[in-house]
């Protein structure tokens, strides 16, 4: 249902798995996060599971946990958010944005690989922003980038949109040549 | 997380989700399974609907393959600025002498306004803010409405929770004369909504007051032109507080 963006799957995941991941989050950030700060993580953690229900590969995992993870790293940005009152540091963006999966042993996707390319080509303040707004998972006020980054916000504004329109135009380069690849190796 | 039309929120969702890595969702399916029964309290049916409802108002169902022009959402972005900008400042005529409430809905319509990219995440930002006013209020307020049923001070909370109810359902216009007559400005109200000393008016007011904002907004929000996406997280935020006031 999730897959076929039918809104009862959103339901589904909240009467299967919300108690428990509420709990556990609870459980995880007593002290550190109230009651509704664990309601906006599990908030946010839906709208990524609704987002990219897609991108799920169930043969790695059940949803429960996907969904706990989501929901973990939500609940971690909101506690971090909170007790910095500002973004994380670019040095810990990048080790947040590393390969994690990578220094695992497990082989990332392959869009999540493309993906990290395409950032690592972009220009230094463009891919700066851009992995701070996905360490941030969303986007982070241009005046606090500002600062961090020794810049202005409307550098930040620009650097952001014109990282995007990049961004996306490398993705959309690179899923075309592999779609040509394919087709070629088929033929 | 907003859809802001470029498609980088469902980048972000989808780069959140698949660099997770394969311990991770071991690690976290043991976890799960740890949980006692007994400590998962279930999801009230209420609560459930609001998070869906969040869901479902802060990403459109089209999310991943709307292509709107960049004119065409700046355009509308602006034409929202302005509808807010307008019934703001209609507020803030009809209000009048009410300067303390005209102040707060301005600033947090400026809040909305100040970033221009994003009036969407501003706005829901702003709502989070007003609800969780309202909601230590409206806490504060409930304890004393079960403290002692018969006394006064229990009547007087009672009854500012019923007509805050009502003005969150659209049935009555908020009046901050219903429930004391307090001139209250920002700073004061987030003080008064987390004093034990508070007497019910003055919560109520503090209430009231951000009910106000939600509900002088959502006659912004009915305007043309304004941003779907608004209105639709206002109506979530709307929501949240409706449940708050049942609970």
């Amino acid at each position: 249902m999730l897959v076929a963006h039918d809104a009862r799957g959103l339901e589904r995941v909240l009467a299967d798995h919300g108690a428990r991941v509420s709990s556990l989050l609870r459980r995880e950030f007593r002290g550190v996060l109230d009651a509704l700060q664990v309601d906006d993580a599990i908030s946010q953690a839906l709208q990524r599971v609704w987002r990219a229900a897609s991108s799920f590969d169930f043969a790695r995992g059940s949803l429960a946990a996907w969904f706990t993870v989501i929901a973990r790293n939500c609940a971690r940005r909101i506690r971090d958010q909170a007790r910095r009152g500002t973004t994380e540091s670019l040095a810990s963006v990048e080790g947040a944005v590393a390969p994690r999966a990578a220094e695992a042993g497990e082989g990332p996707s392959r869009w999540l690989a493309v993906f990290r390319q395409c950032i690592d080509e972009l220009q230094p303040q463009q891919r700066a922003v851009l992995l701070a707004d996905l360490a941030a998972g969303g986007t982070v006020p241009a005046g606090e980038l500002a600062v961090r980054l020794g810049t202005t916000a409307n550098s930040v504004y620009v650097s952001r949109a014109n990282g995007r329109k990049a961004l996306r135009i490398a993705l959309q380069q690179r899923e075309r040549q592999s779609q040509e690849k394919h087709r070629s190796e088929d033929a | 997380m907003k859809d802001h039309g470029d498609g980088w929120d469902d980048l972000v969702a989808r780069w959140e989700v698949e660099n997770v890595a394969d311990a991770e969702l071991r690690a976290a399916a043991r976890a799960l399974a740890e949980v006692p029964d007994a400590v998962a309290e279930p999801i009230p049916a209420a609560a459930q609907s609001a998070f869906v409802a969040g869901t479902l108002a802060s990403v459109p169902p089209s999310a991943g393959t709307r292509r709107t022009s960049r004119v065409g959402q700046r355009l509308t972005r602006n034409v929202a600025g302005l509808a807010v900008l307008t019934a703001v400042t209609t507020l803030v005529v009809l209000w009048g002498g009410r300067d303390s409430f005209a102040t707060l809905d301005y600033r947090t319509a400026i809040m909305i306004l100040s970033r221009d990219d994003q009036p969407s995440r501003q706005y829901q930002s702003a709502a989070v803010i007003v609800y969780r006013q309202v909601q230590r209020a409206v806490g504060a307020l409930r304890d004393i409405a079960r403290r002692d049923v018969d006394s006064a001070a229990a009547n007087e909370a009672r009854e500012a929770l019923r007509l805050l109810l009502a003005a969150v359902d659209g049935a009555m216009p908020p009046s901050l004369g219903s429930v004391g007559d307090a001139r209250i400005d920002l700073d004061a109200a987030m003080r008064r909504s987390s004093s034990p000393t508070s007497t019910p008016a003055q919560l109520g007011a503090v209430a009231e007051l951000a009910a106000f904002a939600m509900v002088g907004v959502r006659a912004v929000v009915g305007m043309p032109g304004v941003d779907e996406q608004v209105r639709a997280a206002q109506a979530s935020c709307r929501q949240r507080l409706r449940i708050e006031l049942l609970r």
